[in-house]
């Protein structure tokens, strides 16, 4: 049945119920906002209208899937297939969900079962399925805390590459990643330093090496192009020659150079996380956002030309909206801590070039006098 | 479209993209401040033709001189998005200063969302095409 909403003082919709679902955990409708279906007499409150219809017809797929936990406690752990204790496997389907983890399916949060993501909304960057409705509108429309999983994080899909499938693994995290990074890092298991560093090293670590590639055909370009127009001479020059083999044996070593700056990167930003008191997860978490955040953002180092500033921002960005929810610190914090020792190395950088640059001038002046 | 402060644990967007682009444009400001060499453009280099960032660091160079005539001409769609930015930023600024109420977009038109991408791309085509008369 259908339901109108009213929102900036005008009547809209209609809209299905669960697409009215969908507003209220997207917050463009709250608990108070009035709304109407057919058979009611007026103009009512959302939780008022929404408890009413609860009390006169339990949702049959709530009876289905209904975790023997009250409201307000995580059901996770009394249901996941991960957990000790699960009970035995029901056949899988769409509105029913599964025990077990299927191919492309996501955890709900509530019931921790998978469901196939058309049967899933995401609220404050959890997943929740459909047969959890009637749970999390009644914590919603209470003001109560919606379940907490964090316990149970199994994300990202890298990490279920053994049931996936490595390609599918790598190109489903890469794309949870690049668009919906606040999710992505709010399911993220929160131990293990090498599975993200092979992703890293499989994603990030590539790109950088294609990226280098592309600058020395850039330069082997341009010295064709000088040479012949003449610019350039056509003799062996050493010169030349050493920065041909350094530049080559720069695209062996730039995962390993980088590799090294990752880790310094993390360390210095889980640094400035304990400076202020967000550092409520040890240094593995820090680690594994910015292996994610710039494995999968360095993919974007394929592109020529301008690939490498467009993956240098994205990879800031991706990394600011993901320690949040990884470090369960607020937004303000995760941006300080990531930004804080890059404005410190580039206001260091300027100052060692100022004094150069002065230090060249001081020289010249000095000898022409 | 409504106003509505954030729930708890949601992310606060105009916190970090304040913060984000305050940094960008405080290392740019830097990078101009101290004379640092920026690398050549690749495209230009190899093709003869300006890419479409091309004229960037001028028009940015132009908008701290206080020539905003000149630094639209440098770059149309450059100077454009950094107005939007500087807007955005400001009403980011205020809301997170007097703690306001949070601008959410409700549900955007899908005609809406297309026309503002194919907009978006229009304006880009023909700020290149621009550049490319104008620098030839």
């Amino acid at each position: 049945m259908n339901w109108f909403y009213e929102s900036g003082g005008s009547q809209q919709g209609p809209v299905s119920e669960a697409d009215l679902d969908r507003l209220l955990a997207e917050g463009k409708i709250t608990g108070d906002t009035l709304v109407w279906r057919e058979g009611m007499a007026g103009w009512t409150p959302h939780r008022v209208a929404r408890a009413a219809q609860a009390a006169a017809a339990p949702d049959p797929d709530y009876e289905v899937t209904r975790p023997a936990t009250p409201i307000g406690q995580s059901p996770v752990a009394a249901t996941s297939p991960f957990s000790p204790g699960t009970g035995a496997t029901t056949p899988a389907s769409a509105a029913g969900g599964s025990e077990t983890p299927q191919p492309g399916w996501i955890q709900c949060s509530y019931t921790g079962r998978y469901f196939p993501p058309s049967e899933i909304i995401y609220i404050e960057g959890r997943a929740y399925s459909a047969a959890a409705k009637p749970q999390v509108l009644a914590i919603l429309t209470s003001g109560q805390v919606l379940p907490d999983i964090s316990a149970d994080r199994d994300g990202p899909p890298w990490e279920h590459r053994e049931r996936l499938g490595v390609w599918r693994a790598l190109v489903e995290t890469v794309k949870l990643v690049l668009l919906q990074p606040a999710q992505c890092f709010a399911s993220m298991r929160r131990q293990g330093l090498v599975s993200a560093l092979l992703f890293w090293l499989l994603t990030g670590g590539i790109g950088m090496v294609v990226g280098q590639i592309y600058g020395l055909a850039f330069q082997g370009a341009m010295l064709s192009a000088l040479k012949s127009s003449g610019a350039a001479s056509t003799q062996f020059n050493p010169m030349l020659a050493m920065q041909a083999a350094f530049g080559i044996s720069s695209v062996v070593l730039v995962p390993v150079f980088y590799g090294i700056i990752l880790f310094v990167q993390a360390g210095l930003t889980h640094l400035m996380l304990m400076a202020l008191k967000a550092a409520n997860q040890p240094f593995e978490t820090t680690f594994r956002v910015m292996a994610y955040g710039f494995g999968a953002t360095g993919t974007l180092h394929l592109i020529p030309i301008c690939g490498s500033m467009v993956a240098g921002l994205w990879g800031l960005v991706a990394i600011c909206m993901g320690l949040g929810p990884a470090q369960n610190t607020t937004t303000g914090k995760s941006v300080a801590a990531v930004l804080l020792p890059l404005l410190v190395c580039c206001i260091a950088v300027a100052g060692v070039y100022a004094l150069i640059i002065g230090a060249v001038v001081a020289g010249a002046s000095s000898r022409g006098r | 479209m409504q106003w509505r402060h954030l729930r708890p644990g949601e992310l606060d967007h105009e916190g970090l993209w304040l913060a984000i682009t305050l940094s960008l444009f405080f290392m740019g400001w830097m990078l101009i401040h101290f004379g640092v060499p920026l690398p050549p453009c690749l495209w230009h280099q190899m093709t003869g033709l300006p890419c479409p960032g091309c004229g960037g660091t001028r028009c940015a160079r132009a908008i701290v001189a206080g020539s905003l005539g000149t630094a639209f001409k440098m770059n149309p769609f450059v100077f454009i998005s950094l107005a939007v930015v500087v807007l955005y930023d400001i009403y980011a600024a205020t809301v997170l200063f007097f703690r306001l109420p949070r601008l959410r977009f409700a549900e955007v038109p899908e005609w809406l969302g297309l026309w503002t991408r194919i907009g978006v791309a229009v304006l880009f085509a023909a700020n290149w095409a621009w550049l490319m008369i104008a620098r030839r």
